[in-house]
């Protein structure tokens, strides 16, 4: 089945969204990002790291190199403050519009 | 952008680190993807190429990741480049112009402290002198006090010890570490009264070990007319060890022998024999009569390298060396030989003599029966020739000789024989002439002909005559309106000039 791509402007917050239980790395936060949506959302993998990069400069995230699961050096991402709540932001306005577009896609047309 | 962000990494990383761990990231989420396929029962290979194709084009994303990490200071890296070129640009010429003001300094300070050997010396023969010849407290004030005294009291000058002032010169010549040093010793050695620079040269020049100084030194010799030792001072250097040196004298000789021994060695040696020793003037009367009676002697191909060579000559040393009623009959003999060779059926001869007379100076008579007949219409002399006979007619002013290099290039450019190399030296020698009268006969040529190549040919001489960029080459209407924005700039006559607008042909 082909997996639909990720909305415009959604990366960022699916990203802060997967590390805000704890911290992972990249490959982790791809999976567990396709995981949540139940098998239905594929990060497309050339842009995660960009995006990661560019959280981390924002200081929406931060690094530090650990050892990973197969005992190898990778690079984990951790949310701040400063993401948390830019999650909590991103995720306010994300109900806001998918509530929207929900209502405007149920909407019976008028005069039916 | 954040001043910290420029000057340091957010956590302290250098670039290469910042790369080292993209590459290492992107390395780990690559074998975790390969690790997966192949749990999912794919071999290696399938695992790796498929990890590769989810991913997608690496590079670009490494490149990526390193712009989000280290785009402020890329920029910085520009800048600290561009920085670090004007600095090694600045310290360059900071360097050069240090190293110049050094050299002069040096040389400055030899010349200082010759003057303070001649003046201690001068001190010491002075009657009652008071300063003692050594132990001075203050040379410089010193010398410059001797120096006031020995010229009122009509001092005789130092003596002379030739072999201290050759070691002195030769340990010069030996700090000398550049062609410019050379050169500058030269200028200074050839400055000494008497003969002393000769007396000094005959000891040390085969010493000076650099050929730079070897050479530059004789330019002040036999440059602007030569000094009266010039033919000396080229023995030594045309019986220099070094070919490169030799070439040198033999090329400077020229100007004495009147002949070039550089395609003839051997002949050197029998006119040096001849001359050496010789006082200048006498060197180039027989140079320049021996000359005379080559030019009488030849014919063909040997006469046009005799006229060519005595076109190249450098007139100024015989113009300064000769009497001047010799030098007078010198160059009427020379110019005699070239109507003779202007009339001749062999064109290279004709080119020769011409080139000859431009550079002697054309009179009345030769412009007359050399010039004129070659600048006939439809004079069959090839247009080398022709193109030497208006450069001839250009060299030497008279009434009537801008009108007559238009009307020569006109005709020259239409009806049907154009020949480019006679229509360029009348142009050529119109720009050069810088006669303001040119300019309007000029702009009625282009008025009457504004082809693309009379205007970028005149426009051109036109430039040089106004100043004004020719460019894309401007057409008769624009230089119409220039001349008359312009005359008041132009001399009186010219003044009342009108160009009518009208097209011919």
């Amino acid at each position: 089945l082909e997996k639909p791509e990720l909305l415009y402007g959604t990366l960022d917050m699916l990203v802060l969204k997967a590390v805000a239980s704890g911290p992972l790395h990249g490959f982790a936060i791809a999976r567990r990002i396709q995981q949540s949506s139940g098998e239905v959302l594929q990060v497309e993998e050339g842009s995660l790291y960009p995006a990661l990069h560019r959280l981390e400069r924002k200081d929406f995230l931060e690094a530090e190199w650990g050892v990973s699961e197969a005992n190898r050096r990778a690079k984990y991402y951790r949310l701040t403050k400063k993401g948390r709540l830019e999650l909590k932001k991103s995720a306010a306005d994300w109900q806001r519009i998918s509530a929207a577009v929900g209502q405007a896609m149920t909407a019976r047309p008028e005069g039916a | 952008v954040p001043l910290r962000s420029w000057l340091f990494a957010r956590d302290g990383r250098t670039s290469a680190e910042v790369e080292r761990d993209i590459e290492d990231e992107l390395a780990f989420h690559l074998e975790m993807r390969e690790r997966e396929l192949v749990e999912s029962g794919m071999s290696q290979s399938d695992a790796r190429r498929g990890a590769e194709e989810r991913f997608g084009d690496v590079v670009r994303v490494r490149e990526r990741c390193r712009t989000v990490q280290m785009g402020d200071r890329i920029m910085l890296q520009r800048a600290q480049l561009v920085l670090m070129i004007v600095l090694v640009v600045a310290v360059l010429v900071i360097g050069l112009q240090s190293f110049a003001a050094q050299s002069s300094a040096q040389d400055e300070i030899g010349r200082m402290s010759d003057e303070i050997r001649r003046l201690t010396a001068a001190l010491q023969r002075a009657p009652g002198s008071a300063m003692p010849a050594a132990g001075l407290s203050d040379p410089l004030v010193g010398a410059r006090e001797t120096a006031s005294r020995a010229v009122a009291e009509d001092a005789p000058a130092a003596p002379f010890d030739v072999e201290s002032e050759s070691a002195r010169w030769l340990a010069r010549f030996e700090q000398a570490k550049t062609w410019r040093h050379g050169l500058a010793l030269g200028e200074e050695l050839s400055e000494l009264p008497d003969d002393r620079s000769l007396a000094i040269l005959e000891r040390i020049y085969a010493q000076i070990p650099a050929i730079d100084s070897r050479q530059q030194l004789l330019k002040s010799f036999v440059f602007d007319g030569a000094k009266a030792n010039a033919c000396e001072v080229l023995h030594l250097a045309a019986t220099d060890r070094e070919l490169a040196v030799q070439k040198w004298a033999f090329n400077y000789l020229k100007s004495f022998a009147l002949r070039d021994f550089s395609i003839d060695p051997d002949a050197y040696a029998v006119w040096r024999a001849a001359n050496a020793k010789e006082p200048m003037p006498k060197i180039l009367a027989r140079s320049a009569a021996d000359l005379l009676v080559r030019m009488r002697g030849e014919t063909g191909t040997a006469l046009r390298k005799e006229l060519e060579f005595a076109a190249r000559a450098d007139l100024r040393v015989l113009a300064k060396h000769l009497p001047e009623e010799a030098f007078t009959e010198w160059k009427a003999d020379v110019l005699g030989e070239a109507e003779r060779g202007a009339a001749s059926a062999d064109g290279g001869v004709q080119e020769g003599a011409l080139e000859l007379a431009t550079r002697i100076g054309v009179d009345e008579q030769f412009r007359r029966r050399a010039v004129d007949p070659l600048l006939e219409p439809g004079c069959p002399a090839p247009d080398e020739v022709r193109a030497a006979a208006v450069r001839a007619l250009a060299s030497a002013p008279f009434e009537g000789q801008t009108a007559r290099l238009v009307e020569i290039y006109e005709r020259e450019s239409s009806g049907g024989r154009e020949s480019r190399s006679v229509t360029q030296a009348a142009l050529h020698a119109l720009a050069r002439s810088k006669d303001a009268h040119a300019i309007p006969e000029l702009i009625r040529v282009l008025v009457r002909n504004d082809a693309p190549a009379a205007r970028r040919d005149v426009g051109s001489a036109l430039e040089s005559l106004t100043g004004v960029p020719n460019e894309d080459g401007h057409d008769g209407e624009f230089w119409i309106g220039w001349f008359a924005k312009n005359k008041k700039r132009l001399p009186e006559e010219l003044r009342a000039v009108e160009i009518v607008r009208t097209r011919g042909g």
